[in-house]
């Protein structure tokens, strides 16, 4: 059962999601039926679905509002601002309901006061004027499937007009063990009932004796007469998460008399169950009609529908994510055990081995590449919850913003996406704050009224770059470096040269904020702070460029996974230290005579370019040995270049990230650490926190 | 004299176990079974398929079934929207006839 709940709780969120999503673009064409259905749909899976699994409390609010929705399908209820204001609230409240089994009394108010707000709603914008008792939806009137108050004929729901497009055939046939999975088949019938005018025929032909019955399991199967305005589809819905031993078959014929579909539901599948088999009923003459109208055409489905749910089944599979995290530990290890034997295989110098233990290293290569990319998520639905939080922002701070997306197939690796959200939030919220002016201020300017926060994701080799970008007021550069002098994040002195990017770097320094006042948005100086930490514990960086007067633009680099990179393997003393090869610009030689020292610090011309360097024998062991040749990898960091002196360069590894014990957790400048092939291990650095502490201690030489 | 059985709250399939292992021994041991129905307040799925296991057996003669006290609202409607009852009833020795005769009709 706890499977079951579980997912449904997937799907409710998934499903949520989606509703955010569609909202939001119906609020950009509320005419749009196609959106207006998609949104019907979603609720109205919601709530049979949550009924089904006793979630009791979301199945009632859902079906409020989803009588809500019906009406704006069928242009009785016109949809407007407040409408999609009031529905993105009525889906948080959805969430907070799915969040917590136990509803506390201020989550019912809550709840209640929602639906208050659509009843007044409805009331007064329902198309044609004061909406009267049979045409507008039935928000607060209608009993919805409380596990011991059903809808009926008798709480007036049915409709009792002869207005119907269709009439269909529901044959259900509940598996033995449907009750062990937690569904109540009668929820499931009360559904489809509440769909139209119906009669109920129900099949005990299977029905044990008292000596062999178990109370466990279900006998049961119904045949549902409905006369309907839904189609086949919504009916399907209504059983969309049943378990899939049980049978559902559903013939549906056009009141025309032109049949339109007789189908067999995806994947409860039934090959022969026919409709003079059912159990005598008082609309047998309907059944027999049907029959004969729908006869050649269920033949002609009949391969299909076989067909039809093995193809869907065949093409995704839902599968659990720390199922695909185990995995990715096991093949992991498989890349540590194949560099062991590629290792010994060269030891040993046997040819036959040195063949299998290529043949292993292809094999793992690309196991570990599909493995990889099963774990990469495209960024869309993280970018998909930053438009209504910049509607709602824009909204709470009376600016217009138009929030606009590129990109958002891109994919990353789970792991960092997940991660992402928050400093993505932090950023957004800046720049809606901060940025983009007020429409009088963006007018006087010679802008638009409404400003364009920009979110854009792309591929860059092993990274993706992750630009947020507005055309607001751009970083204004006097009062940022006010602030840091007088936050003593600065001495007066250091400003004089200071290049623009060592001056936007300031606004990450804790505690930093230009704003003039703290809101409920930005202001407190901790979101910059918190976006470079989050954002180099991802082993990316954050670029700025701004311009005063026409915007900015934060780029956030990040490598595509987090759990095996491509690792340059380096010796420095009797250790080995890796770095990662996406943040490796060169390895070179150089002689003393190319070193020249300022303030304490080394630097080396590299192709034209004045590079800082350090030498890690020197700053890890103190040891100070210098060579005629010595040996340094380039690296860049941001858009800085750094270069780090090492004994030996030993070549690139792919390195299986393995994280430090808690008795290192503290140490900043190595970010994990690697097994080796002769089961050594290495260290792998972080580039940046490596190269913030050596300048922090002025060791740069 | 057999045990009157009383029904409380839902009988669903979570409380079915113990209801109807009461139900086996009162029948094991009279052939015959009592149910109290005035504080039963809703039925699931498989509390009606009990009632109908049970029906069955009165029907074939093997069981002495008595139904007692009002029916809920709830008990009613949703048996009725199951396909078992045609109209709504409100108390016991009615359930027991409407389920009779549902069982009679459909093994005719």
């Amino acid at each position: 059962m706890e499977n079951f709940k579980q997912a449904f709780y997937e799907e409710a969120t998934e499903l949520l999601e989606q509703l955010e999503g569609r909202l939001l673009d119906l609020e950009q064409n509320p005419t749009d039926t196609d959106t207006i259905g998609a949104v019907f749909r979603i609720m109205h899976t919601i709530k049979g679905a949550a009924a089904m699994f006793g979630f009791t409390n979301i199945s009632k609010f859902t079906h409020e509002i989803e009588n809500v929705m019906e009406s704006v399908r069928d242009g009785k209820v016109l949809v407007d601002n407040e409408l999609i204001t009031l529905t993105l609230k009525a889906r948080d409240n959805i969430n907070i309901l799915l969040d917590n089994e136990e509803i506390t009394p201020e989550m019912e108010a809550t709840g209640n006061n929602i639906l208050d707000l659509f009843r007044d709603y409805v009331k007064r914008f329902t198309v044609g004027g004061e909406s009267s008792s049979s045409e507008t939806p039935s928000v607060g009137e209608v009993v919805v499937a409380d596990e011991d108050v059903m809808l009926s004929s008798e709480d007036g729901d049915i409709s009792d007009t002869d207005d119907f497009n269709s009439k269909m055939v529901v044959k259900f046939e509940a598996s033995n063990e449907i009750f062990l999975n937690g569904t109540n088949p009668v929820l499931l019938i009360e559904e489809v009932c509440d769909m139209g005018d119906n009669s109920v025929d129900l099949d005990i032909s299977k029905l044990p004796s008292l000596d062999d019955y178990q109370i466990e399991l279900c006998y049961l199967s119904w045949t549902i007469q409905l006369l309907t305005n839904k189609t086949s589809k919504d009916v399907k819905e209504v059983f969309i998460f049943l378990d899939e031993t049980s049978k559902i078959e559903i013939s549906e014929q056009k009141l025309s008399n032109e049949i339109s579909a007789t189908e067999v539901s995806s994947s409860p599948v039934v090959a022969s169950a026919s409709v003079e088999n059912n159990s005598p009923s008082t609309s047998q003459a309907v059944v027999e009609q049907k029959k004969q109208d729908t006869a050649p055409k269920e033949e002609a489905k009949a391969p299909i529908s076989s067909a039809k749910p093995k193809d869907l089944s065949s093409q995704t599979i839902r599968v659990a994510s720390d199922k695909l995290d185990k995995l990715f530990d096991l093949v992991g290890e498989l890349v540590t055990f194949n560099a062991r034997l590629s290792q010994t295989s060269v030891e040993l110098n046997n040819t036959n081995l040195i063949t299998l233990a290529e043949q292993s290293d292809r094999l793992i290569s690309e196991i570990r590449s599909i493995s990889m990319s099963m774990r990469m998520l495209p960024i869309g639905s993280t970018f998909s919850k930053f438009q209504r939080l910049v509607r709602d922002l824009s909204g709470q701070l009376g600016k217009s913003i138009e929030i606009e997306t590129e990109g958002a197939d891109t994919e990353l690796d789970k792991t960092v996406i997940d991660r992402l959200s928050d400093p993505l939030v932090h950023m957004i919220r800046n720049s809606v704050d901060h940025g983009i002016e007020m429409p009088d201020v963006r007018e006087a300017s010679g802008k638009s009224r409404t400003g364009i926060v920009k979110l854009s994701a792309e591929h860059k080799g092993s990274f993706v770059n992750i630009t947020i970008s507005d055309d607001g007021a751009g970083l204004n550069k006097g009062r940022i470096l006010k602030k840091a002098v007088d936050n003593g994040i600065l001495k007066e002195e250091q400003i004089p040269h200071m290049p623009d990017s060592e001056i936007f770097d300031l606004i990450f320094a804790p505690g930093f904020s230009t704003a003039a006042a703290v809101t409920d948005v930005s202001g407190r100086g901790v979101g910059m702070d918190v976006v470079r930490k989050e954002i180099s514990a991802l082993g990316g960086s954050v670029i700025i460029k701004s311009e005063e007067g026409k915007g900015s633009q934060f780029i956030l680099k990040l490598p595509l996974t987090l759990a095996i990179i491509e690792g340059l393997l380096t010796k420095v003393g009797n250790n080995f230290y890796i770095l990662p090869l996406v943040s490796v610009e060169e390895c070179s030689m150089f002689t003393l005579s190319d070193v020249e020292e300022e303030n304490n610090t080394s630097f080396l011309n590299w192709r034209d370019t004045i590079v800082p360097f350090v030498n890690l024998k020197d700053y890890f062991y103190g040891v100070n040995e210098n060579t005629s040749n010595e040996q340094i990898v380039i690296v860049r960091d941001g858009d800085k270049h750094m270069g780090f002196v090492v004994d030996k360069v030993v070549g690139n590894m792919q390195t299986v990230i393995k994280p430090l014990g808690k008795l290192f957790r503290n140490v900043e400048m190595i970010s994990g650490a690697t097994i080796m092939g002769d089961g050594t291990m290495a260290l792998i650095l972080d580039l940046h926190k490596l190269a913030e502490n050596i300048s922090k201690n002025d060791k740069l030489r | 004299m057999a045990k009157k059985i009383v029904l409380q709250g839902k009988v669903s399939i979570d409380a079915l176990e113990n209801i109807f292992n009461e139900i086996k021994t009162e029948i094991y041991a009279e052939k015959k079974v009592v149910l109290d129905c005035s504080s039963m307040s809703a039925v699931d799925t498989a509390g009606m398929q009990m009632f109908l296991v049970l029906a069955k057996e009165a029907f074939l003669g093997n069981i002495d079934l008595i139904i007692e006290g009002q029916i809920a609202k709830n008990v009613s409607n949703r048996m009725m929207q199951l396909g078992i009852l045609s109209s709504m009833v409100s108390d016991g020795g009615t359930l027991k006839t409407a389920l009779l005769s549902f069982i009679e009709e459909k093994t005719k």
